[in-house]
C-alpha cells in the first residue's frame, strides 16, 4: 500500500517540477524579458568576450549531463558495494569550466575599481 | 477576533491530532500503518504546497519576470531595465539540471544516489560566480569629481536632445493649426 502511495507522489514530483521548468522557460522567452543582456557588459551595448565562453560552457554542459545521465543504464551507475551514483564530470571538462568561470569573475573584479565601471 | 479564531483552530486541530493519537495507541495500530498514515498527511502539505506555488506562478502572483534580472538599482539598459545576469541565468540551469536528473535517478534507482565531487565543485563554482556578481554589482567605488561632472554632461546631453525632440514633434502638431487645417 505505501508503495503505490509513493509511486504517486513520484508522478507528482516528476509533474511539478516539469511544469515548473515549464513555467521557468515561458518567463525567459516572453519578449521583455531581459536577455539581451546575458551577453553584454553591464551598462554597455557590446558583446563582453569573457560572457561568450562561460555561456556555451553552461549551455554545454546542461546538454552534456543531461543527454550522459539519460543514455547511460542504471547498472552502469551502480557502484559495486556503495549504491548508485549520477555519472561524473569529466575532468578536462571541469578545467575548462574552471578557466571560463575565473575569466568573467576576474573581469567583474576588474571592472569595479575601473573609472566608470570599465566602460569606454 | 481573528487572533481568537486562530487559537480555537489551533486547539481543535491539537485535540483532534491527540484523539487520533489515542485511538491508535487503544486499538493497537502497526507502526507500518502508522508510517503510512503519516506519510500521506505530509505527503498532502507537500503536494497542496507544491500545487499553489505552481498556481501563483501560473496566474501571475508569483512573478518570474526577474528570475535571471540584476537588482533594480543594479545596472540597467537605456530604457532603465534591468539587464540580464550570466550567474543567476548559469545558476538557473544547473540547478535545474542536478536536480532533475537527482530526482529522475532516484526514482528509478529506488534510492537517495550519490552526487560526485565533480558535480559538488561544478555548482559549487557556478555559486561563487553568483556571490561575486552580487557583491560587485552592490560594491562599486565611490565616483569621483570628475566622473560626476562628465556623467552630468552626458545626462545634461541627453535631456537636451530629447527636449529638441518634443519640440520638434510639437511644431509639427502646432503647425496645422496655425495654417488654419
Amino acid at each position: 500500500m505505501i508503495g503505490y502511495v509513493v509511486h504517486w507522489f513520484e508522478w507528482f514530483l516528476i509533474i511539478w517540477l516539469g511544469l515548473l521548468s515549464f513555467l521557468v522557460a515561458k518567463s525567459l522567452f516572453k519578449p521583455t524579458a531581459p536577455r539581451k543582456g546575458l551577453l553584454y557588459c553591464n551598462g554597455a551595448d557590446f558583446i563582453n568576450a569573457e560572457r561568450v565562453p562561460l555561456f556555451l560552457v553552461t549551455i554545454g554542459f546542461a546538454f552534456y549531463y543531461t543527454i550522459q545521465t539519460l543514455t547511460l543504464p542504471l547498472s552502469e551507475l551502480k557502484h559495486p558495494d556503495n549504491g548508485y551514483w549520477m555519472p561524473e564530470v569529466p575532468e578536462e571538462f571541469l578545467y575548462i569550466f574552471f578557466g571560463a568561470q575565473a575569466s568573467f569573475i576576474t573581469g567583474k573584479i576588474f571592472r569595479v575599481f575601473q573609472p566608470n565601471g570599465g566602460r569606454q | 477576533m481573528t487572533g481568537l479564531r486562530g487559537i480555537i483552530v489551533s486547539v481543535l486541530v491539537m485535540f483532534a491530532v491527540f484523539a487520533l493519537a489515542a485511538y491508535a495507541v487503544l486499538s493497537g495500530i502497526r507502526a507500518v500503518d502508522i508510517a503510512l498514515i503519516g506519510f500521506i498527511i505530509f505527503g498532502t502539505i507537500i503536494v497542496l504546497f507544491a500545487a499553489g506555488v505552481l498556481y501563483q506562478i501560473g496566474t501571475g502572483q508569483i512573478s518570474l519576470s526577474g528570475i535571471i534580472s540584476e537588482p533594480r538599482e543594479g545596472p540597467s539598459d537605456a530604457e532603465g531595465n534591468p539587464k540580464a545576469s550570466l550567474s543567476r541565468f548559469q545558476f538557473l540551469v544547473f540547478t535545474f539540471v542536478v536536480a532533475g536528473l537527482f530526482l529522475m535517478l532516484s526514482i528509478e534507482a529506488g534510492q537517495f544516489v550519490k552526487i560526485p565531487d565533480s558535480v559538488l565543485v561544478l555548482i559549487g563554482l557556478s555559486g561563487t560566480g553568483f556571490l561575486v556578481g552580487k557583491a560587485t554589482s552592490t560594491i562599486r567605488e565611490p565616483e569621483t569629481p570628475e566622473d560626476a561632472s562628465k556623467r552630468k554632461v552626458a545626462e545634461a546631453k541627453e535631456l537636451r536632445r530629447k527636449a529638441e525632440e518634443l519640440e520638434a514633434e510639437a511644431e509639427d502638431l502646432i503647425e496645422p493649426v496655425k495654417n488654419g487645417e
